[in-house]
């Protein structure tokens, strides 16, 4: 278990020295922007006073490595700066918003792995017959349109058309959330709420399945792809020349070991549902990052912007440090040092 | 490569997928003479005829000012196509070159190039995209620079990837050992047997990157009206659902029909060729 | 006429591919009597291994594959039973070892679960402590030193001549009357490779195993076999005692196979030989 433990630290190390890549590259992309950024924050109104006192506030008019040395001192403090959108610490917006934003996109993984991978292992058991073309049809359609377009033709079909789900929001407006954590489903339990706590999930359910369903699709198929690869292996044609129970070979034999590069994607797929939410958000009115995200960039407010990107790539590299300590949990090369 | 064709012709999916392409892209290049209303990609205003639900002429209907939504459709598709072409042009030769390098270029060389791409690989895609998009106008070339930074690096670690197996292999010493440059060993020996591998990952690509663009003018943040476009046509008729739903489900298919196709394409030429990721 | 172990009358293999349909077996007839050591031997590609296959019923149940004749253990006709009792028979009353050991045993699974797996066929409901009970007996057998921590161990970590003798082990921990060896040890060097030959010589004689050596190595085959059947495309050319073989080979394309092994008659290549294969369409000869 110590190898586990070292490859943590190392993996640690490594992702920090990622986000500050992450935080040159965004800090980087912010100021290459054409125009004076402290004019374009205050608006055309401004007088040339105003924009002299924000350019020495922001720093605009010392080097640029200089500039990133204030703003990684301010980072490392916990310090994103004032959004000149909101008026507010950008900490605090991304605080309020951020929470409802990552609710939605765990209850999409955790669809994506309870459906997807299921799908894929009974679409490589069955390779080549009906049920695998069907369901590799199926994945294939859901990785092929943006979430939006599936948010679009869910909230049509299940909501309009068949009024099983609501049409927007969290939770219905009747219920009084006492805000604890942010994440609803966690709030609404620590009220003892219970029926809050079902209108929550029932809000949820729609937009989280929208945005899981490139990842169900993704994940399906890189399922079956590997499964079918372990399939060809000796160990396989062992365990099957021992006449080792079919379902047996599937389920232990066949998708253990495939189990580990597909956990890899299903990290990377997590990440693009990080920014797939802003799609799924926008359709169901549901008030996370997104709307937040959009009004910032098009406002030009450069900290939140950076605010933002940073909290996002971070979440990301969380997400990647988990699925990394999975992989050497399951795999023994890892484990046992090798 | 004839046999190859034929392999994948002869499966039922991949032939559909070649057939949805070629709609796809004939439509889009003959789009001045398939669709009824061709001067409807621009401003025109017909408010006798606004949001007008599918019927004749208007096979998909009208949007709010009154243009054939089919018309405007077929016009994203070549916008999309272009984009999608661009994108691939400038993302393909800079991703391959820099995995080239960070793959035969000796330990340093590999650490500051695969970290930097780790670094772009490490920011969701879209978010990437719509930070760069921030900064810089919403315009179609701007749109097809964001898409460009965030797509490079997937080709860096392919590329990086096959290089590192490619490089043990006989061929590879045989001409280091007669002197070969570098150069010639990157481009001219182990490029070529890169090729399959990237030309499936384009294909598939060509589809996530129409994807992707329409994620971005989905949220303001690409190809600016009035110039058709499958994901603003998308978000603006959001705001009439359930009423007039055709704004929304005929452009979200049209997006779902072109990239399925590069998808069953790319797929089939993935399992034909043997290039797995 | 005493119960052969295995019995395979004109048993042809055909795989329908996409294009074109491709003849793998032509009506190959050979036998195994108990306790009997026989080869088949023959280049890759020659149909070698697809028989082990099919004697092991792994390849009736897929799509695209005809198969004609008949093949018959210890007395049942395969196509007689239903593919349950067939399923059966693997792993107990026969069972296989494989080229490359390494990659043939479980990289996340130890050596101990492997073993649980094996047994658990003939015994469902064996305990741990059996199992441990039984590898242990049979690791020793195999000559390795510390069963206890083997059993412990995870494939990777041994070496490719330890996993060979598990590997070994595993196959004959159920007590088969038949053993089939696709090309034993020929992944791994040399020396190791003849260790595997005088181990499963001397354990197929304690437990009075017949086996099916599968091979392209007339040395191995010469050591180890009594009997030997010569494969080329599908088709049986020769066969006959090991050494009356080795002693007077008749088909064309025995004698050339003999004749590209250095050592064994003059210092002919391949090469000498290759160019009139039509000769090796030759009938069939039998000792």
């Amino acid at each position: 278990m110590e190898h586990v433990f070292d490859l943590l630290i190392r993996r640690i190390w490594l992702s920090l020295l990622v986000l500050v890549g992450v935080s040159v590259l965004i800090f980087l992309i912010a100021r290459v922007i054409p125009g004076d950024p402290a004019r374009i924050a205050l608006g055309p109104n401004a007088t040339d006073e105003q924009v002299f006192k924000l350019r020495g506030e922001l720093h605009l008019d010392e080097p640029i490595w200089k500039q990133y040395g204030y703003f990684a001192r301010d980072l490392v403090h916990g310090d994103l700066g004032t959004s000149l959108y909101t008026n507010r610490p950008v900490v605090e917006d991304i605080i309020q918003f951020l929470p409802a934003t990552l609710e939605l996109v765990i209850a999409a993984g955790i669809l994506m792995v309870l459906i997807g991978l299921p799908l894929g292992i009974i679409s490589a058991k069955y390779e080549g017959r009906f049920l695998d073309n069907l369901i590799r049809v199926i994945a294939l359609l859901g990785v092929s349109a943006p979430s939006f377009v599936w948010a679009v033709i869910l909230m049509l079909l299940f909501a309009f058309f068949l009024p099983l789900f609501p049409i927007a929001g969290r939770i219905d407006t009747d219920y009084d959330i006492v805000r604890t954590t942010g994440f609803l489903l966690i709030d609404t339990l620590l009220m003892g709420n219970l029926e809050a706590f079902t209108n929550a999930l029932w809000h949820l359910f729609l937009p989280a399945f929208a945005l899981a369903l490139s990842g169900i699709g993704q994940a399906a198929r890189l399922t079956r792809a590997n499964m079918t690869e372990t399939y060809r292996k000796p160990y396989i044609e062992m365990a099957d020349s021992y006449g080792f129970p079919k379902w047996r070979i599937a389920r232990k034999y066949a998708f253990k070991p495939s189990l580990i590069p597909s956990l890899t994607i299903i990290g990377l797929d997590f990440a693009a549902m990080l920014g797939n939410a802003f799609l799924v958000e926008a359709i169901f009115a549901w008030p996370g990052l997104s709307r937040y995200g959009v009004a910032v960039i098009l406002r030009k407010d450069l900290n939140a912007i950076i605010g933002t990107v940073l909290i996002i790539s971070a979440a990301f590299l969380i997400a990647n440090l988990v699925v990394d300590l999975l992989i050497a949990i399951l795999n023994p090369r890892i484990r046992h040092g090798r | 490569m004839q046999r190859t064709a034929k392999i994948i012709l002869s499966k039922p999916l991949s032939i559909i997928g070649v057939i949805l392409i070629a709609l796809v892209i004939l439509s889009a290049l003959f789009a001045d003479f398939i669709t009824p209303f061709p001067s409807h990609r621009g401003t025109v205003v017909d408010f006798s005829n606004f949001n007008q639900p599918p019927g004749w002429p208007n096979i998909m209907g009208t949007d709010l000012v009154g243009r054939d939504l089919f018309t405007r459709i077929i016009y994203a598709y070549r916008i999309s196509l272009i984009l999608g072409i661009v994108v691939l042009l400038l993302a393909v030769p800079l991703g391959v070159t820099v995995g080239l390098m960070a793959g035969y270029m000796g330990r340093k060389v590999r650490f500051v190039l695969m970290r930097m791409t780790e670094v772009f690989l490490s920011i969701p895609p879209l978010v990437l995209a719509m930070s760069i998009m921030g900064v810089l106008e919403p315009t179609l070339i701007n749109g097809m620079m964001a898409v460009t930074v965030m797509w490079w690096p997937w080709y860096s670690r392919l590329v990086y990837n096959l290089t590192l197996a490619e490089k043990e292999e006989g061929y590879v010493l045989a001409a280091e050992v007669i002197g070969a440059s570098k150069l010639h060993i990157m481009f001219i020996e182990i490029l070529p047997n890169c090729f399959p591998a990237i030309l499936t990952k384009m294909t598939l690509d060509l589809g996530f990157v129409i994807l992707i663009a329409s994620s971005l003018s989905f949220l303001g943040l690409g190809v600016q009206p009035p110039t058709p476009d499958l994901g603003s046509m998308v978000a603006e008729g959001a705001r009439y659902l359930p009423d007039s739903w055709w704004l929304t489900v005929f452009p979200g298919l049209a997006i779902l029909v072109a990239v399925f196709g590069f998808n069953l394409l790319g797929d089939a030429m993935r399992e034909v060729l043997g290039t797995h990721q | 006429m005493k119960n052969l172990t295995l019995e395979i009358i004109r048993l042809s293999l055909t795989f329908e591919g996409l294009m074109e349909t491709n003849q793998v077996l032509h009506e190959i007839s050979l036998n195994i009597a108990p306790k009997e050591k026989v080869a088949l031997v023959g280049e890759s590609g020659s149909g070698k291994s697809v028989t082990a296959r099919l004697i092991l019923g792994l390849l009736q149940s897929r799509a695209k594959t005809k198969i004609q004749g008949a093949i018959r253990f210890e007395g049942q006709e395969f196509g007689w039973i239903t593919e349950k009792e067939r399923d059966q028979l693997r792993g107990t009353r026969m069972s296989m070892i494989f080229q490359d050991p390494v990659s043939a045993l479980n990289p996340v699974y130890n050596i101990e679960t492997q073993f649980h797996e094996v047994l658990r066929r003939k015994y469902p409901l064996i305990t741990r402590r059996q199992v441990r009970k039984e590898a242990i007996k049979i690791l020793e057998d195999v000559h390795i030193v510390h069963p206890e921590r083997v059993l412990k161990s995870f494939p990777f970590q041994l070496s490719g001549g330890m996993n060979q003798r598990v590997m070994i082990a595993m196959g004959l921990i159920n007590k088969p009357t038949l053993l089939i060896a696709d090309e034993p040890g020929t992944a791994l060097d040399v020396t190791v490779q003849d260790q595997t030959l005088h181990l499963m010589q001397e354990m197929v004689a304690k437990r009075e195993t017949s086996v099916f050596l599968i091979s392209h190595n007339l040395g191995v085959v010469r050591e180890f076999s009594d009997r030997l059947y010569v494969i080329y495309q599908g088709r049986i050319v020769e066969e006959g005692k090991t050494e009356d073989v080795f002693a007077d080979p008749r088909h064309p394309y025995t004698k050339a196979l003999l004749a590209a092994v250095p050592g064994i008659t003059s210092g002919n290549t391949i090469a000498d030989v290759i160019n009139d294969t039509s000769a090796f369409r030759a009938p069939k000869e039998v000792h």
